[in-house]
C-alpha cells in the first residue's frame, strides 16, 4: 500500500516537473538568453554578459516607449479604479435588478478580442475627428483593465464584514462617512492590488494598442514587437526579461504583502 | 492578447452570491445607492466600448471596395462575400481548428495538474500556483519571444530532436499551425489549471469518502464522483481557453508566419495591408460574434452552476 502511494507520488512530481518545464520554459529561455554574449539567435550560450542591459540606456526609442507605457498604464489604472471600485462595492454589498447582466457587461472586455477593441477605438476617434491617439490608448486600456480592478476589490471585500458598516450606520454615519472611515481603510490593500494588477495588464498589452500607435506614442510592447519583426537577439531578450521581472515583483507584492488573492 | 482571464464572471459574482438580498432594486425610487455606484462605469463603457463597437458594425455594412457596390451601399454584401470565398472561409476554419486543438490539449494537460494540486494541498498552497501563473502575468509577447528562440530553424528544440535521434535533419516547426498550438497551449494551461483547481476545491471531501466507504475503487470514485462534480470547472476552463485562443494575436503573427493567417492577423493584414476598413470590420464582427457567444455561454454555465449550489 505504502509503495503504491509513493509510486503515485513520484508520478505526480514528475508530471508537475514536466508541466512547469513546459509552461515556464519559454520565459526562462528569454531570461537566460539575455545574458548571452552571442549577437543573435539561434546560438548556443557563448558566455555571460550584462552588456545587453547596459545597451538599453543607449536605445532612446525603447526608453521613450517605456515612458509612454508607464503613462498609459497609470492613467488606465486610475480611470479603471475610479470607475471600478464603486462597481465592486455595489456587486459585493447590494442586490439589484440586472445584476447578472451588469456583471457580464463590466467583465466583457476581458473576453472580447483586444485587436477589435483597438480598431473600434480608432474608428471612434476618426468618427469624431479627434486625432488624439494618446487619449484613445488611455481610454481603451481603461476599458480593458477595469475588470481587473473589480476582481481584486471583490477578492478583498469578501474578507471585510458587512456588520462593521452596519454598526457605523446605526451610530449615525452617513454613506460618505462610512465609505471614507470604514470601507476605504479596510479595503486599502484591495485598492492598491487592483491598481497594480490593472497597471500590469495595461503595461504588457500589445493588441489593444496596435491600431492606435503613432511614432510619437509607441508603447513598449509595440516597440518590442516591431524590433522582433527584424531580429531576435539577446538585446530584445533583455528588454523582455526586465518586463518579466517587473511583473513578477508586482504580482508577488500583491499576493504576499497586500495578501490579496488574484488567482485562486 | 487576451491575455488574461482566470475566471472573470465567477470571480466577480462569487462574494456577492453568498450574501442575501438587502435591497430589492437599485432603480426603485429611494432605492439603494447601487445605481449610483455602477452608473458611471456603465456610462463609460457605453461611450468607449459599445459605441466604438457599433461604429465597427456600421463599417461592416458598407461594401468593401473590392465588391464595387454603388456609393452609399449599406447591407450584408461583405458577409456574403466572406462566407462565399474559399480564402476567408479557410482562415475562419483554420482559426476554429487551432482553437479546438488548443482546448483539447490544454484540458488534457491541465486536469491532471489541477488534480495533483488538489491531492497534495501542500503544493497548491503557497507559491507554486503563483509561479505557474507567471507567464500569464508576464504576457504573451515575452512567451512568444521564448518560443521564437526555442523553435527557430537551428534552435535548441531542433538540436535536441536530432540529439535524441527523433529526426536526422532540422525540421521546420516555425511558420506552422503546430508552432501556434504549442505556444497557445503553453500560455493557456495556467488559466485552465486555476479554473479546474477551483472546481475541484469546491467538491466536498465527504462525498468522495462516502463513495470510498461504500467500496468504490479509486478509479470509480474519480469517474462517478470527482469528474462529474468538476465538470463546470472544466467547462469554464474550456470556454476561457477558447476565448484566449480565438482572440490571440501575437502567437499567430510570429509563429504562424505570413501564410498561416487566423482571424486576428487577417484583420491587421486587411487594415494595414490593403486599407480595407469595411472588410476588416466585417471580419472583426464575425470574430466578435464568436467571443460574445463565449460570454453568453459562460454566463449560462455560471447561472446553472449557481442554481445547482
Amino acid at each position: 500500500m505504502s509503495r503504491r502511494v509513493s509510486m503515485t507520488g513520484v508520478v505526480a512530481v514528475v508530471w508537475l516537473a514536466l508541466i512547469y518545464l513546459y509552461v515556464l520554459g519559454p520565459a526562462v529561455v528569454v531570461i537566460v538568453g539575455s545574458f548571452n554574449t552571442a549577437t543573435s539567435f539561434p546560438s548556443e550560450f557563448k558566455g555571460f554578459t550584462l552588456a545587453w542591459y547596459a545597451q538599453l540606456a543607449e536605445h532612446g526609442e525603447f526608453l521613450d516607449a517605456l515612458i509612454v507605457s508607464v503613462e498609459i498604464g497609470a492613467i488606465a489604472a486610475l480611470i479603471g479604479s475610479v470607475l471600478g471600485i464603486p462597481v465592486s462595492l455595489a456587486l459585493a454589498r447590494y442586490e439589484f435588478r440586472f445584476k447578472g447582466a451588469i456583471t457580464a457587461f463590466v467583465t466583457a472586455p476581458l473576453i472580447l478580442p483586444q485587436i477589435v477593441l483597438g480598431l473600434a477605438m480608432l474608428q471612434l476617434l476618426t468618427a469624431v475627428r479627434v486625432p488624439a491617439t494618446f487619449l484613445g490608448l488611455a481610454l481603451i486600456h481603461a476599458v480593458f483593465v477595469m475588470p481587473y480592478v473589480i476582481r481584486a476589490m471583490l477578492s478583498c471585500l469578501a474578507g471585510v464584514s458587512v456588520s462593521v458598516g452596519e454598526a457605523a450606520a446605526s451610530l449615525g454615519a452617513n454613506a460618505w462617512q462610512r465609505f471614507m472611515l470604514i470601507t476605504l481603510p479596510l479595503t486599502r490593500a484591495g485598492i492598491m492590488a487592483g491598481f497594480i494588477f490593472a497597471f500590469i495588464m495595461s503595461f504588457i498589452n500589445l493588441p489593444l494598442s496596435l491600431f492606435l500607435t503613432t511614432p510619437a506614442t509607441t508603447t513598449l510592447p509595440i516597440r518590442m514587437f516591431a524590433y522582433m519583426e527584424s531580429r531576435i537577439d539577446p538585446f530584445i531578450a533583455a528588454v523582455g526579461s526586465l518586463t518579466v521581472l517587473a511583473v513578477i515583483a508586482g504580482s508577488i507584492f500583491i499576493e504576499k504583502v497586500l495578501r490579496v488573492r488574484l488567482l485562486v | 492578447m487576451a491575455d488574461d482571464v482566470t475566471e472573470p464572471v465567477r470571480a466577480v459574482s462569487g462574494p456577492s452570491g453568498r450574501r442575501r438580498p438587502r435591497r430589492r432594486s437599485a432603480f426603485a425610487p429611494g432605492g439603494s445607492p447601487a445605481a449610483l455606484l455602477v452608473g458611471p462605469a456603465i456610462l463609460f463603457l457605453a461611450l468607449f466600448l459599445v459605441l466604438p463597437l457599433s461604429i465597427i458594425l456600421y463599417h461592416s455594412l458598407r461594401a468593401s471596395p473590392v465588391l464595387m457596390q454603388p456609393e452609399g451601399y449599406l447591407g450584408l454584401a461583405n458577409y456574403v462575400y466572406i462566407f462565399g470565398t474559399n480564402f476567408y472561409v479557410g482562415v475562419i476554419l483554420r482559426t476554429l481548428r487551432i482553437c479546438a486543438v488548443v482546448v483539447v490539449f490544454t484540458l488534457l494537460l491541465s486536469y491532471p495538474t489541477a488534480l495533483v494540486f488538489r491531492r497534495h494541498a501542500r503544493l497548491a498552497g503557497g507559491t507554486s500556483i503563483l509561479i505557474l501563473s507567471f507567464p500569464m502575468l508576464a504576457g504573451p509577447l515575452v512567451v512568444v519571444l521564448g518560443w521564437m528562440i526555442l523553435l527557430a530553424d537551428g534552435g535548441p528544440i531542433n538540436d535536441w530532436l536530432i540529439a535524441l535521434g527523433i529526426t536526422d535533419s532540422p525540421i521546420e516547426i516555425m511558420r506552422s499551425e503546430t508552432a501556434i498550438v504549442i505556444s497557445l497551449v503553453q500560455f493557456t494551461i495556467p488559466f485552465a489549471v486555476l479554473n479546474i483547481f477551483n472546481a475541484l476545491s469546491q467538491i466536498e471531501r465527504h462525498l468522495v469518502e462516502a463513495a470510498e466507504s461504500l467500496g468504490a475503487t479509486a478509479l470509480r470514485r474519480f469517474w462517478h464522483v470527482t469528474l462529474p462534480l468538476s465538470l463546470p470547472g472544466v467547462l469554464s476552463a474550456a470556454i476561457i481557453t477558447f476565448s484566449l485562443a480565438v482572440s490571440s494575436f501575437i502567437a499567430p503573427a510570429y509563429l504562424g508566419g505570413g501564410t498561416k493567417l487566423v482571424m486576428t492577423t487577417l484583420i491587421t493584414e486587411t487594415m494595414l495591408g490593403s486599407y480595407d476598413l469595411p472588410m476588416a470590420s466585417t471580419i472583426a464582427v464575425v470574430l466578435l460574434a464568436f467571443s460574445l457567444l463565449v460570454v453568453v455561454g459562460m454566463n449560462a454555465v455560471m447561472t446553472r452552476d449557481a442554481v445547482r449550489r
